[in-house]
């Protein structure tokens, strides 16, 4: 989601109302009556806060109706995003900015941590996809887990084809499906070059095995760093000194899938990172609903 | 009207047509009886009287009022408007028919002579249905359900003998005062009247025209159905367009759509056209899997023959129906084609007419070339049925597809720069389901051919177009090949994803795009199998995602050649697979982006997105988005449009 010329409406809006709720809880503040949440404007600062708490919670249900015609789910959002803002103003205008009691003091805590989280989540989701579109290949989109799932099995195929049979894997069988989710396809004749006949082809399966398939396979022992990129350019060109030039092709090959996945590890972490967010906020908002519940059941009873 | 086709499983998914009250299936010698079906051959013959044939011509009669086909919905069938006389013919057989089916019927079921003709119907499927014998008393009951009633054939001499005077008389009229065809007998009477004496010819033969419409109202059967239409053939129908078409496209691809028939008294300014008896419509919609463009109404009581498209696959092995057919589309659809080429739409109607009469009719099998990359750009075609292929020589990249109404090398005809694309037919995948030994027509691409010379020799006529021709191929010479350098450096990537054929492609952008999945969440939530028709895979395109689903294709090759005709468009264009699908993986095969898949355990079935035709707020897709990164658009809009010389 991007924050753009359709939010300013929605944050202008926003302004007005927190300037007025701000007028209301400095009303609420200067009223001689104890606390500023139980004179009328603060309850009505209080009514409103937990009104919009309470729709903004409503975003979660309106994904599950999605036939029923109440508005598009862009729009909900927008009011998501900037009700809930406000919320948090007018119930910090409700209390004074004070933080009373400890079910209080609680209730104004994950309002605020939850509203920041959620900020946050906006931020990040405003500014991270635009930078995973940048990443990955620039010819066609997989999700990164198939992406790296078959670049490991090309760069299998690939070191197969240019060692002339296949490539050892530590004992471990090519058919598990602890390697290769799909077993990898024997390369074409015409396309093998012949075993043990060119310089080089002993070193490449060896690279392989110690630095890509680890590096591939996510483990730890790795007798290169093809994590980053630049570590990973100079192992590429020391081999590629030690090769024969038939293999070079294949070695160019074998460093840009490697490339790739690291491309595809990095778009993972911005997924998780456009979603980890929620972790926090999510829970953060079912307690704040139960916190508030027991705020109005405490209010009502005293 | 209800459902008038039920799908046969029994016979691999081939469909049958469903008899109504009033209706008859007729057999093979009375189909062969019939003027349409004449000059078939043996090969044809064998056919009509195989399995498939059975059942796939029926005689329909309907009342004024009656719809025959709607606006909208899918096109299994054609009809055909029958002439009088092979009417006549075919009732009295049928009458024959059924007094000798009465007599065996007295010996073996005696019953039934007491039934009406709908519980004789009702009780001849309820036979088939439940014991699959008695195919002898089936037929016998059907033959006596379908007798003409008591005057029928009576008042249908008298029609003919009165049709014929009127047709002649309407025919000229047509030509020459349309409008006065649409008044009722008294005021054609008065208008008579009113004509000075030298127009005496014209008086004569509108009285002549109110005395056919008078004396009709005394023939008994006409009278008895209350007819209330006081002119017209016997089978005189009206096309109308209830609704307007969003995309003109579709309308120009069914051959029924708005006609203006230039013989009858059709309104200039409106949608409606009439239909009159030996004419033939939804015949497109039946090739092409499309739905119904127009509205047929019965103006007064008629009858149609309804057939399916098997049976049209048969007919036009017929030289005699190719030629009819041909005089049909120079005269009905030939002239709305060519005005939809941008330099001949304001072109005056001598110059369409010339083009219209002379143009070539050309046949080519598929994959067979029209022309080579480089060529001279000396004609332009015009696809009338099947599809084109546009593609580069050297690298065999698709360009673009041509369907029907479009035309291929119309700019060349202004700019007389070489083709900068080669064109061929379009040749389908190889597939191993296809029904042996039967010729798809929408296979064969048939296509209008228009020579720079004929073009040239249309103009003489009119000499300000000519003027205005010569005007657009100088101002075209120049600037069309600085946007052909441009266009070609900046759409390579568009035409290697074939994107121009999506009237609904689905885009992900994604620089709003979060991968939060709610898009394929709730495609699966609105599926009838609980799997989505969705995948966010597919090619890259800038900051797109093109994701792999239905991109409802301009062309869609995936309808043609469905040995059962189970796929077919929706009212909206999207594609639909009813459920007698018999999982043969031919449109799945054919669609060029994956979008179609073969799904099922015990039984295979195509599936695919349906464009959430039956959800209120559209695709879910799009409207789960929240981040508005998912988009459907129409690719010409979207992207800069190709234009081949």
């Amino acid at each position: 989601m991007r924050i753009d010329r359709r939010h300013r409406p929605w944050l202008a809006g926003t302004l007005i109302a927190a300037g007025l709720a701000a007028v209301l809880g400095a009303a609420a503040a200067r009223a001689d009556v104890g606390s500023p949440g139980s004179t009328w404007p603060g309850l009505l600062l209080g009514g409103v806060a937990a009104a919009l708490i309470l729709f903004s919670s409503m975003l979660g249900l309106r994904r599950k109706l999605l036939r029923v015609p109440l508005g598009t789910m862009p729009g909900w959002l927008r009011a998501h995003i900037w009700l809930a803002t406000l919320s948090l103003v007018c119930g910090l205008c409700h209390g004074g900015l004070r933080l009373g009691g400890f079910l209080t003091s609680a209730l104004t805590l994950v309002l605020v941590v939850c509203v920041g989280s959620g900020m946050v989540g906006a931020l990040l989701q405003h500014v991270l996809p635009g930078a995973l579109s940048q990443g990955g290949s620039t010819d066609s989109i997989r999700e990164p887990l198939r992406t790296i799932a078959l670049l490991r099995r090309r760069a299998y195929e690939l070191v197969w084809a240019a060692c002339g049979s296949p490539p050892e894997v530590g004992g471990a069988d090519a058919r598990s499906p602890a390697l290769f989710d799909e077993p990898p396809h024997p390369p074409p004749k015409d396309a093998m070059l012949p075993s043990g006949t060119l310089l080089g082809q002993q070193q490449l399966g060896q690279f392989y095995r110690g630095a890509v398939l680890p590096f591939l396979h996510d483990r730890g022992e790795t007798s290169a760093n093809l994590g980053a990129a630049a570590d990973a350019t100079l192992a590429f060109d020391a081999l590629t000194a030690a090769l024969d030039p038939q293999l070079h092709p294949a070695l160019q090959r074998l460093s840009e899938l490697c490339e790739q996945v690291r491309q595809a590890r990095r778009q993972l972490l911005l997924q998780s990172l456009l979603h980890g967010w929620l972790l926090l906020h999510v829970p953060l908002a079912m307690a704040l609903l139960v916190l508030l519940a027991l705020h109005m059941l405490t209010v009502l009873r005293y | 009207m209800g459902p008038s086709v039920t799908a046969n499983r029994e016979h691999q998914g081939i469909e049958k047509l469903r008899l109504r009250p009033g209706d008859a299936e007729l057999t093979l010698p009375q189909i062969l009886g019939i003027s349409l079906f004449k000059d078939l051959s043996p090969r044809a013959h064998s056919r009509l009287r195989g399995k498939g044939g059975q059942g796939a011509v029926v005689l329909r009669r309907y009342q004024a009022g009656e719809v025959i086909c709607r606006q909208g919905a899918p096109g299994w069938t054609a009809f055909y408007l029958i002439e009088i006389d092979d009417l006549l013919r075919l009732r009295e057989s049928q009458h024959t028919a059924a007094l000798a089916a009465d007599r065996k019927l007295s010996q073996s079921l005696p019953e039934t002579l007491a039934m009406s003709m709908e519980e004789r119907l009702q009780r001849a499927d309820a036979i088939e249905a439940h014991t699959g014998a008695g195919a002898d008393t089936v037929a016998l009951l059907r033959a006596s359900a379908s007798r003409p009633f008591p005057t029928e054939l009576t008042a249908l001499r008298e029609e003919r003998a009165l049709l014929r005077d009127e047709e002649r008389i309407e025919r000229l009229l047509a030509h020459s005062h349309p409008e006065l065809l649409l008044l009722d007998p008294a005021a054609k009477r008065r208008h008579a009247d009113m004509l000075p004496v030298e127009a005496g010819e014209l008086a004569g033969r509108l009285r002549l025209l109110a005395d056919c419409a008078a004396s009709r109202e005394k023939v008994a059967v006409f009278r008895e159905l209350k007819s209330t239409t006081p002119v017209g053939l016997l089978a005189r129908l009206t096309a109308r367009l209830s609704r307007p078409r969003l995309d003109h496209r579709s309308e120009d691809r069914e051959g029924s759509a708005a006609r203006r028939s230039e013989r009858g008294p059709s309104l200039p300014a409106s949608r409606i056209a009439t239909l009159y008896e030996g004419e033939l419509f939804g015949e497109m919609s039946c090739i092409y899997r499309t739905p119904r463009s127009a509205t047929v109404r019965a103006l007064r009581d008629c009858y149609a023959l309804e057939f399916l498209s098997l049976v049209l696959d048969i007919l036009l092995t017929s030289e005699h129906f190719r030629a009819y057919m041909d005089s049909v589309y120079r005269n009905r659809m030939l002239s709305q084609h060519l005005r939809a080429i941008p330099f001949l739409a304001n072109a005056p109607s001598v110059v369409i007419d010339v083009l219209r009469q002379n143009a070539q009719l050309i046949t080519k099998q598929p994959g067979e070339l029209l022309f080579e990359q480089g060529d001279p750009s000396d004609c332009l075609f015009i696809v009338r049925t099947g599809r084109l292929k546009l593609f580069h020589r050297a690298s065999g990249r698709l360009i673009a597809h041509r369907a029907r109404g479009e035309a291929v090398g119309d700019l060349g005809l202004l700019t007389a720069r070489p083709r900068d694309a080669s064109c061929a037919a379009y040749q389908p995948p190889a597939v191993e389901h296809r029904t042996p030994g039967r010729e798809l027509p929408a296979l064969r691409c048939e296509v209008v051919r228009i020579d720079r010379e004929l073009l040239d020799q249309a103009c003489q006529g009119a000499p300000l177009f000519r003027e205005e021709l010569a005007r657009l191929r100088q101002e075209n010479s120049g600037v069309q090949a600085a946007n052909n350098v441009s266009s070609a450096q900046n759409t390579s990537r568009i035409e290697d994803l074939d994107l121009l054929q999506g009237r609904n492609l689905m885009l992900i952008d994604l620089t709003r795009c979060t991968w939060c999945g709610d898009c394929v969440s709730a495609c699966t939530e609105v599926s009838s199998d609980g799997k989505p028709h969705l995948s966010l895979q597919g090619p890259r395109f800038g900051r797109y995602l093109i994701p792999t689903t239905c991109r409802v294709c301009a062309d869609p090759v995936c309808l043609i050649g469905c040995p059962v005709g189970a796929i077919h468009q929706g009212s909206t264009g999207q594609i639909v697979i009813e459920d007698w699908c018999i999982g043969c993986g031919l449109c799945a095969a054919q669609c060029p982006y994956g979008a179609i898949e073969q799904r099922g355990s015990a039984q295979l079935r195509a599936e695919v997105c349906d464009q959430c035709a039956s959800q209120p707020s559209g695709p879910q897709c799009v409207s789960s988005c929240r981040h508005e990164a998912a988009i459907r658009v129409d690719a010409k809009d979207f992207f800069p449009h190709i234009r081949v010389m």
